[in-house]
């Protein structure tokens, strides 16, 4: 008995000597991050100045990102789907019943005029794949303790050359997120607030995205409902659909 | 035509779901003569189209049934006389079909769109084909008919169509397209009868490494086989930091005419000509203004129709435009001032609810 508490004593002092490494704190984060299904309502608010946009939806994603289907409900975008398989992503307008690919050059525009772009919404990405980890000076964000984690790519295709995760140190999951071009440019700021525990998952209600290249300019994804790891048909992520 | 609404609509009370939209938009023009007209003595006309526009959707599992109905109030020297302005409505439907979605794929009945080819401007595929400069993205109308979509692991599909225009005035058009997506190309073929005497045979191409470009090209034949001439259309776009957005290309129709003495309108072409140009330069800096103009080139006898526009987009749903119309040339050319008027300004206020 005595030996067995030897070890857990071993084991507990090289924790508080080694702290967690940050390609440990990714993992988490991403663990935390993973799904099998999803279905959500939410709100999209895009704001320039003292002007705003409002547009809901309804989403559902599946196989961890890879797959992900939107259809818009407010009455000016009512019927608009977005059909994203692997790396491709398709919308469908349903003034024109007609589908259309979005690719190439095209991507790089804001989702229907937000500060998030498709390239960010086909963002699937596993961070402990991407990109390399460094642990920064902790950081205490809205009232909670943060681990600040530096990434850097590991290939020029990521999207982003840098970023700065500030982690929450309870439920491994981001609070604010800061993303650089590989010029050095800090391209968008992402505050991730009202955490929420969802089926296991902390899932942030409300996140603040800022496009640093535009002015005065900000969206806010409102998060009304959320399903995680239900039973979702095959048949949601398919053309068919997008047609119907 | 306007019957298969009240046919179709029953279906619609078995719903689950059912939603109603709707849309005003007005239209206020002003266009400006350097001389009076042949058929209005003056320099500046008014003109003012409102519009209304309700969307009713009702579905199910595995159907939906759309319908788009508008009501048009026109006001102005189009629609008078010599002496002064006139007035007049007119009531369209628009479309209204039912869609039944299966495992593969999907069967629409009723008025709707076939979309065959790439889309967009002068798509040769496209069974009657029409050009509004003062709105380019104007909505179609729909035609009586029965189609089927056939996916294929959502990387081809196949459509197959049939219809006709005026199910009273016996003029079906029908027509089969294979088409395939991978990686960032897309494309396919087209096989279709989309009046008498005009068959088409045509391929279409449209993808996006880095610059995008689209290309179709279409041989229309008689039905005896003994008269035929080439239509195609091809350009490119890209766009710069996702806020300056450029597009150009050209549209050849070998049944155009070469002397402006011959040029005729009709449904079978987007124009008069053989050969034009075409290019547009937008500024989108975000999703609540967008800044831009377009141009048309007659290649075939030089005149040029200019189209700058600004768009500001007020509230969810609700925008106003200003575009102007400005024709270069004069004489006897298809982007004449003598015909389009020295400059044409449009004030579109446009809400969705």
């Amino acid at each position: 008995m005595s030996k067995i508490r030897a070890i857990f004593f071993t084991l507990a002092v090289t924790s508080l000597l080694h702290p967690e490494s940050a390609m440990d704190i990714i993992r988490r984060v991403d663990s935390n991050e993973d799904f099998v299904t999803q279905k959500y309502t939410a709100t999209m608010v895009i704001t320039r100045g003292s002007r705003e946009l409002k547009k809901t939806m309804t989403g559902y994603g599946a196989s961890r990102g890879e797959k992900a289907f939107i259809e818009f409900t407010n009455p000016a975008d009512k019927g608009v789907k977005y059909l994203k398989l692997n790396n491709e992503l398709w919308i469908y307008f349903p003034d024109a019943d007609d589908i259309m690919k979005i690719s190439g050059h095209m991507l790089r525009q804001g989702m229907m005029g937000s500060d998030l772009s498709y390239e960010d919404m086909m963002r699937a990405e596993k961070l402990e794949e991407d990109y390399s980890a460094k642990l920064l000076e902790d950081k205490t964000i809205r009232g909670r303790s943060c681990y600040q984690v530096e990434l850097a790519a590991k290939t020029p295709e990521a999207l982003f050359a840098r970023q700065i995760i500030f982690v929450d140190k309870e439920w491994y999951t981001a609070h604010s997120v800061e993303l650089y071009a590989h010029g050095g440019r800090l391209l968008k700021t992402m505050e991730l607030q009202d955490i929420k525990l969802f089926q296991g998952k902390y899932v942030p209600t409300k996140t603040v995205i800022e496009d640093k290249r535009r002015k005065n300019s900000k969206t806010t994804l409102i998060l009304h409902s959320i399903e995680i790891n239900g039973e979702l048909a095959d048949s949601v992520f398919t053309h068919k659909n997008l047609r119907k | 035509m306007r019957y298969i609404g009240s046919f179709i609509l029953p279906f619609a009370l078995l719903a689950s779901e059912i939603s109603l939209t709707g849309a005003l938009r007005n239209d206020a023009m002003v266009t400006s003569r350097r001389e009076s007209a042949a058929y209005s003595d003056k320099l500046h006309e008014f003109n003012n189209i409102l519009e209304t526009g309700i969307v009713l959707e009702a579905e199910n599992e595995d159907w939906k049934y759309y319908g788009d109905a508008r009501a048009y109030f026109y006001e102005g020297s189009s629609v008078g006389s010599t002496s002064g302005n006139g007035r007049s409505e007119d009531v369209k439907l628009m479309r209204s079909f039912l869609r039944y979605t299966s495992g593969i794929g999907t069967t629409t009945l009723g008025k709707a769109f076939v979309n065959v080819g790439n889309g967009g401007l002068f798509n040769p595929f496209e069974i009657r084909k029409l050009v509004t400069f003062s709105d380019l993205s104007y909505t179609r109308e729909g035609f009586l008919l029965a189609s089927q979509t056939v996916n294929w692991q959502d990387t081809s599909e196949l459509l197959v169509y049939a219809g006709s225009p005026n199910p009273f005035n016996y003029d079906p058009f029908w027509g089969i397209s294979p088409g395939f997506h991978f990686s960032g190309m897309q494309g396919g073929l087209v096989v279709s009868h989309a009046r008498a005497d005009h068959n088409n045979a045509g391929i279409f191409l449209k993808g996006d490494y880095g610059a995008g470009f689209h290309g179709s090209w279409n041989t229309v034949l008689s039905d005896e086989g003994n008269y035929r001439y080439n239509e195609a259309v091809a350009g490119m776009d890209y766009s710069v930091n996702a806020q300056w957005f450029f597009d150009a290309g050209g549209y050849y129709n070998q049944s155009g005419a070469d002397n402006p003495a011959e040029y005729e309108t009709s449904e079978t072409a987007y124009l008069s000509a053989e050969y034009y140009a075409f290019f547009s330069a937008n500024y989108i800096p975000d999703e609540f203004l967008q800044m831009g103009v377009m141009a048309f080139i007659n290649a075939t006898d030089g005149s040029t129709l200019l189209l700058p526009s600004v768009t500001t987009f007020l509230s969810t749903g609700l925008s106003a435009t200003l575009l102007f119309v400005l024709p270069t040339a004069t004489g006897q050319t298809e982007f004449s001032q003598d015909l389009y008027g020295a400059a044409t300004t449009l004030v579109r206020v446009e809400g969705k609810f």
